[in-house]
């Protein structure tokens, strides 16, 4: 499958290889974030905008995680056509 | 207050509506016009199931209670769904390939196609969903209670339960192949999914900007215990809550069903990835914000669980609260019907059926007879699971208990994790170690968590749960060996998970796996590299096409049967006839078979007629092992391919390096004939005149005889250059190296070409020399070079005052010798073609010689190991520079 003619087939492989490395990446950087004792960090009495730190602290982790998610779903999907033994398999 | 009927009105409407929109879609979906319900987002909102009433009007109650922490059962689900590359891809590609009905199926599927492991699946997954169902059902009845004050508890119940029963049964079964999605089904559980999220964020709007006026206000004075709970929040158990809720996500029944069973394209994870995340936050946006509010405005008494109704209730918002109320029935309505579908399917597949199955052996088989024997099951299976989901609301008299139900539940599904995960990333996880440590970790779920739970009031007597099993302080339930500093719940589910794993690993390692049970293995754990056609075959027994049919035809009906054995046949080039009985056509129909009562009874009912796997261990071992064979044998071909393409690479060039000397060779002897085609005609000329028989004067007689002479002369000079140069070329002259001191050369190179030199006018210069400069060279070749590169400056002088200037210099390890004239030099791009043999230069329009010279002055160079160049001043004259490496002095 050719998405995109300017891309040899070496670069296509290896885009997706990147794009999947990404993706398994994608929710370890969400458990580091949002468990303790990272999370914990943001446990203060401290109000950003009249919001409790932890809570704008979590939801904003998670709305940039969705975004990411949502980046990377596109390349992710090119490279689910890619040839076996692509990383994640 | 909202008047009942109108409640009622509106309720009933809205399940009139869904019921409508299911039917609609369904038989829309047999017209085969709803390619748009095969989009992404009707597959993200059916995952939706996940927010039951449980987080409709518990996650506000949680959020009253415990703060943030509610937050986790989102986390969880949101790590796993940004990771789908992971985990769901494989579950989703294992359960299409394999025509997986059910989590209990999957599971059994891959340790062998075992019964014993899907009844105990289906066991715990019923145990679990159980009391999950009867949450919904007293949510919708408390919500109901809230609206209209007193009603008839049972009553209400019961008349849900029915109605989703009803719906259920009729949406629900219409298929018989699980795989199939039910468009109705799932239409109605989208619409859903988008009343609750729009009930939610309408409620949580109003509790921000219409009771507290604003963000800033909302959280105003309020308490920060409220929002972290007491203490620390990020401890153990919000570690343990968003692990739970991340298997939950897979493991649920309800969930399994609609994110791997109904999944109809890969490519929709990719959506659902970030959408459903997104869903999750949405829903979660306002929880803290309706908590505060209702702890700040609503009566001290006001059950945090139904803040969400109670709110716009309370401030005489009626049109809101019925928002809510709708949002809460959806979210109950919807999981109830998954569940049920999912639940049922799994009990009527693997219980029911396998021993109606047994009963029927020796019936008389009719056609279609297992098929409507399997509707009827899957029927009586729904009604059974909530008229369960029914009894227990009853029988637990919907105490407050009952609010704990989800995260137990939670627990008791997270003991597939180990045999699930284990199973798809791991061959050597094997059914032993599967079963045992389910059974392990199903036991001390129940023990721990479950039972406990009741408070004395279902077989663990309160006794018990105070003071242990026997009265042993070591076995209390929630303290299980003195284990009593921690949350119940994380207790709980390190003891059921620790415990499950732990058996899993180490029976595993312990026990030797079964053929099949091998097969399976490699299957789903190398599913991205088993090709779905490339099914293995291993019947070798003797089976009559007939009866095949005949097991068709009872499982799938008529219809259904004869269409697979034509599609068979054809593809066997047989159209018209039954297919011939080969191994594709009994493993194609096993898999067909799957799609409708599961792996284990589609498995058993193929034995039952093929007769029992005749297969020795080392075939299997082959052919478990050939994926990995086909792996390493296209690895290997891609390396000849590679190896090929290289050889074929140096060929050509090889080929386009031979071109390229013959046509070199070719302008050659065309250039050569060309040479000595001029003097030779002269000569031929002139000694026809002298023969002639008119008389020459004897002036002009000798005249002719000189240029003869000069001609023949020019002539052997040119052979001799090409004889030398072709020599050189072909590395047959023998050129002794000795030490040559470079002043000596040179001297005697301009003694020979100052004669020359002082007859044509031109001055030429010594640079003042460097003392022992010496060269490892052949002393007359050198000579040779030198001389030729000093006549080719005076021969080729054009310059008013012609001047050659001769220097040397130590360069680079050796000894560069630099012969410039002032004759106006060589075009930079002209630099190269100079050294091509018969290339005069532009330079020498007027000249007599061959144009071997510096092509032979080149070679000689070479061949003594340094370089003869044109280099370039920077005033853009040039300059001839020999290199030679230095030596020794002799």
């Amino acid at each position: 499958m050719r998405t995109n003619t300017n891309r040899t087939p070496i670069e296509q492989a290896d885009a997706s290889r990147k794009a999947a490395e990404r993706g398994l990446l994608l929710p370890f950087i969400g458990m580091l974030l949002l468990l303790p004792p990272v999370a914990g960090i943001f446990q203060l009495d401290v109000r950003l905008f009249g919001v409790p730190l932890a809570a704008l602290y979590l939801f904003t982790v998670w709305a940039v995680l969705i975004v990411l998610a949502r980046v990377l779903a596109k390349p992710l999907l090119r490279g689910a056509d890619a040839p076996p033994g692509a990383p994640g398999d | 207050m909202l008047s009942l009927d109108l409640l009622l009105f509106v309720c009933l409407g809205y399940v009139a509506l869904l019921f409508a929109l299911a039917f609609y879609i369904d038989r829309r979906a047999r017209q085969g016009t709803v390619g748009w319900l095969h989009s992404p987002i009707i597959f993200t909102l059916s995952i939706s199931v996940y927010c039951t009433s449980w987080t409709f009007y518990g996650a506000v109650g949680s959020a009253a209670r415990n703060g943030l922490e509610f937050i986790t059962i989102y986390l969880g689900p949101t790590l796993v769904f940004i990771g789908w590359w992971w985990l769901l891809r494989k579950l989703v590609r294992i359960g299409r390939q394999h025509r997986i009905t059910s989590i209990a199926d999957l599971i059994s599927s891959r340790y062998g196609k075992s019964p014993g492991l899907a009844v105990l699946v289906t066991l715990i997954a019923l145990v679990a969903t159980t009391p999950y169902i009867a949450l919904q059902l007293q949510s919708v009845t408390r919500s109901y209670q809230a609206i209209v004050g007193d009603v008839d508890v049972a009553g209400t119940a019961f008349a849900i339960a029915a109605g989703m029963a009803v719906f259920t049964i009729f949406f629900g079964t219409r298929n018989l192949d699980a795989n199939e999605r039910h468009h109705g089904v799932v239409a109605a559980i989208a619409v859903e999914a988008v009343v609750k999220l729009v009930a939610l964020l309408a409620v949580g709007l109003f509790a921000v900007y219409g009771v507290a006026g604003g963000v800033g206000p909302i959280f105003e004075g309020v308490d920060t215990e409220v929002i972290y709970g007491a203490g620390d929040i990020f401890d153990a158990r919000w570690v343990a809550l968003t692990f739970l809720s991340a298997t939950a996500i897979i493991c649920l029944p309800r969930q399994f069903q609609v994110t791997v069973v109904e999944n109809v394209d890969e490519s929709h994870l990719a959506t659902a990835s970030w959408m459903f995340p997104l869903y999750l936050f949405g829903m979660c946006l306002f929880v803290m914000p309706i908590a505060i509010a209702g702890l700040k405005f609503l009566p001290e008494d006001a059950n945090p669980d139904l803040y969400v109704l109670a709110l716009p209730l309370a401030f005489d918002r009626q049109d809101l609260a019925l928002l809510a109320f709708l949002g809460g029935f959806s979210s109950a309505t919807s999981m109830v019907i998954v569940a049920a579908i999912a639940v049922s399917t799994m009990v009527s597949n693997h219980i029911v059926m396998p021993i109606a199955l047994n009963f029927m052996r020796s019936g008389n088989e009719t056609s279609g007879d297992v098929r409507s024997l399997l509707l009827t099951s899957r029927r009586v299976s729904i009604a059974a699971v909530l008229a369960l989901g029914f009894l227990y609301f009853r029988l637990s008299g919907g105490s407050d208990a009952l609010a704990a139900i989800g995260l137990i539940a939670f627990v008791g599904v997270a003991q597939f994790v180990p045999g699930l995960i284990g199973g798809i990333f791991w061959r050597g996880a094997s059914r032993a170690g599967a079963f045992w440590g389910l059974a392990a970790g199903f036991a001390l779920w129940a023990y721990t968590l479950f039972l406990p739970s009741f408070g004395g009031e279902l077989i663990l007597s309160r006794d018990v749960i105070e003071n242990g099993l026997f009265g042993m302080t070591a076995l209390r339930p929630q303290a299980l060996f003195g284990l009593t500093d921690m949350d119940p719940l994380v207790h709980a589910l390190v003891w059921s998970l620790g415990t499950n794993a732990m058996v899993f690993l180490v029976i595993s390692t312990l026990s030797q796996p079964q053929p099949l049970e091998r097969l399976q293995a490699a299957q789903f754990v190398d599913v991205f590299r088993t090709p779905p056609e490339e099914a293995p075959r291993f019947q070798s027994a003797q089976v009559a096409a007939e009866d095949l049919f005949v097991l068709a035809q009872r499982i799938l009906g008529s219809g259904p049967a004869r269409r697979l054995f034509d599609d068979m046949a054809t593809d066997q080039g047989r159209a018209g006839l039954l297919p011939l009985p080969s191994d594709a056509v009994i493993v194609g129909l096993e898999r067909e078979l799957t799609g409708s009562i599961g792996a284990a009874s589609a498995h058993a009912m193929i034995r039952r007629v093929v007769g029992n796997e005749s297969i020795s261990m080392t075939e299997l071992i082959d052919i478990a092992d050939e994926t990995q064979r086909l792996i390493e044998t296209s690895a290997a071909l891609s390396d000849r391919t590679a190896e090929l393409a290289s050889t074929a690479q140096e060929l050509r060039t090889a080929n386009a390096q031979l071109r390229n000397l013959d046509a070199q060779k070719d302008e050659f002897l065309s250039q050569v004939s060309h040479e000595l085609r001029t003097p030779m005609t002269s000569i031929r000329s002139f000694s026809e005149i002298l023969l002639g028989d008119d008389p020459v004067p004897e002036a002009d007689r000798q005249r002719f005889i000189a240029i003869i002479h000069d001609e023949s002369e020019r002539l052997t000079r040119l052979l001799d250059e090409i004889l030398d140069i072709n020599r050189l070329e072909a590395g047959t002259v023998d050129l002794p190296l000795c030490p040559v001191d470079v002043n000596q050369a040179i001297e005697a190179a301009l003694a020979t070409v100052s004669p020359v030199a002082q007859q044509q006018g031109v001055e030429v210069e010594r640079m003042p020399a460097a003392p022992d400069a010496w060269v490892k060279a052949n002393e007359d070749r050198l000579r040779q070079v030198l001389i030729n590169l000093l006549a080719n400056g005076v021969k080729y002088n054009e310059a008013a005052t012609p001047r050659i200037e001769v220097k040397q210099s130590r360069h680079g390890g050796g000894i560069t010798i630099d012969v410039v004239d002032n004759g106006g030099g060589v075009a930079q791009q002209e630099a190269e073609t100079v050294f091509e043999k018969f290339n005069r230069g532009e330079r020498s329009s007027a000249d007599e010689g061959a144009g071997l010279g510096l092509p032979i002055s080149r070679t000689i160079v070479r061949a003594m190991g340094g370089e003869l160049t044109i280099e370039f001043a920077g005033d853009g004259s040039s300059f001839f520079r020999v290199w030679l490496p230095a030596s020794e002095p002799a």
